[in-house]
């Protein structure tokens, strides 16, 4: 059985960390549709399914560290194992979000702030990821730029939807008649929905990181990593 | 004499985290301070700094690939440099939110939600990083997981000032008052209580990162 040859384990590493990413996108879909359908299961289900992405995680890095001290890569090469290394970082917290999602799922009482487009910031962010992703396997470029555009108006999805329940909440009549537990039960919604848009302006952050350090192992610019 | 280099080298590379930990944890400082003095000129110059963080950052981490690629270290040392490579990003990250509460800063009297504690909770994220630093620098498992345990404190800590602010909101008479500036306030407020608890969990993840090195025990890590 001859030794693989570096070339197909840096191909090898690259296909991983894409097949990390699909798992991960797979699970936090999944956990949306937990959450939109309020499905206990499916959000088990997510949760639960956590581990095996920390074990692909740890083997991963470990796969990164062993090309970087035992192949003595250079240039181009070091700079591609280097940026996958921090990128499946990004795709295990990723993963973590999505777990979050599930716990909210968990929570969740009854839905009282229909006017936020959870789902909807939820695909624009989910989408980032997988562009980024691809970005990182096409070496490009101008994808990595275009999407660290994108987490602007992520992010201004996200102040706005935080805004609405916050003013929903402050104009809302609750009233004398409004008992402890229905002031617990709004208290528990509204702070399920603010870390549920939290995670995913995280998710576009998580993006941006990916795109930057593609940009970074790409042409050598840490114009977008900071 | 190589051999010696390459010792020189893995503890000059701690000891470049540890100042840039330091550092990293002055600026925290400072721009807890500038929150809650209401010094908005102290919270433009922690925005403002981050620059030398990110330069060092990118430094040390070009030191850590140097050190992988050249000198090909095995267990305990391969555990060391890989460990500093992922806590570096924390590191900076945790700068990044020093920044971001810089920005937040605004002059007291313009102040609408004064009970809230911000200030306790910026001291217990900074000691949260501190100690994360100090276990890294001391090899310490027992205060890797207690950097754990504590962070459990400062999430419930955060949660409930969370929660207060929301109650303080519904009983909110919205018809006194600039409803906007209210809004603006709050905002501002979830966006720094957010950030804190990200600085403890960035903490926990140097904590995470640092059993890792000692022990190989990926207990804390995700």
């Amino acid at each position: 059985m001859p030794r693989e040859s570096y070339q197909e384990l840096l191909e090898e590493l690259r296909e991983d960390v894409l097949y990390m990413s699909e798992v991960v996108l797979e699970r936090f879909r999944l956990g949306l549709d937990a959450l939109e359908q309020k499905d206990e299961d499916m959000a088990w289900e997510v949760i639960e399914g956590d581990d095996e992405i920390n074990q692909m995680y740890l083997e991963l890095e470990q796969d990164c560290v062993d090309l970087l001290a035992l192949q003595q890569p250079v240039a181009g090469d070091l700079r591609f194992i280097a940026a996958s290394f921090k990128i499946i970082t990004d795709l295990e917290r990723v993963a973590d979000l999505a777990t979050n999602i599930g716990e909210y799922t968990l929570d969740a009482d009854r839905d009282m702030f229909p006017e936020v487009d959870i789902q909807g910031i939820a695909d624009l962010t989910l989408d980032m990821i997988e562009d980024a992703m691809t970005a990182y396997a096409d070496e490009d470029i101008d994808a990595c730029y275009e999407i660290a555009e994108r987490d602007d108006e992520i992010d201004d999805l996200c102040g706005e939807a935080s805004e609405a329940v916050v003013r929903d909440l402050i104009e809302r009549e609750v009233g004398e008649s409004a008992d402890d537990e229905e002031i617990e039960r709004l208290m528990n919604d509204v702070s399920r929905l603010l870390l549920t848009i939290r995670d995913l302006e995280r998710v576009g952050d998580h993006a941006v990181n990916i795109a930057a350090r593609t940009v970074y192992m790409v042409e050598n610019d840490a114009d977008l990593i900071y | 004499m190589t051999r010696d280099s390459y010792e020189n080298q893995l503890a000059d590379l701690k000891a470049d985290i540890e100042s840039m930990g330091d550092l990293v944890v002055r600026r925290l400082r400072d721009a807890a301070t500038a929150y809650e003095e209401g010094d908005v000129g102290l919270g433009a110059t922690v925005a403002e700094g981050d620059e030398e963080i990110n330069r060092l950052y990118l430094d040390l981490e070009s030191d850590c690939i140097d050190l992988l690629a050249l000198q090909q270290p095995v267990a305990g040392d391969l555990r060391l440099v890989a460990a500093s490579f992922k806590i570096l990003t924390d590191l900076e990250r945790i700068a990044d939110l020093a920044s971001n509460l810089g920005h937040y800063v605004r002059s007291t009297d313009e102040e609408r939600l004064t009970s809230v504690p911000v200030a306790d909770i910026a001291d217990m994220a900074i000691a949260q990083v501190e100690a994360a630093i100090e276990a890294y620098a001391a090899e310490d498992p027992e205060q890797c997981r207690a950097v754990a345990a504590d962070d459990t404190d400062l999430d419930q800590r955060c949660e409930a000032a969370a929660d207060d602010l929301v109650r303080f909101l519904v009983n909110y008479d919205a018809s006194t008052g600039d409803l906007e500036a209210l809004l603006a306030d709050t905002e501002r407020y979830l966006l720094t209580v957010r950030d804190l608890e990200r600085v403890g969990d960035h903490a926990v993840n140097i904590a995470a990162r640092t059993l890792y090195m000692i022990d190989n025990d990926d207990d804390l890590i995700y």
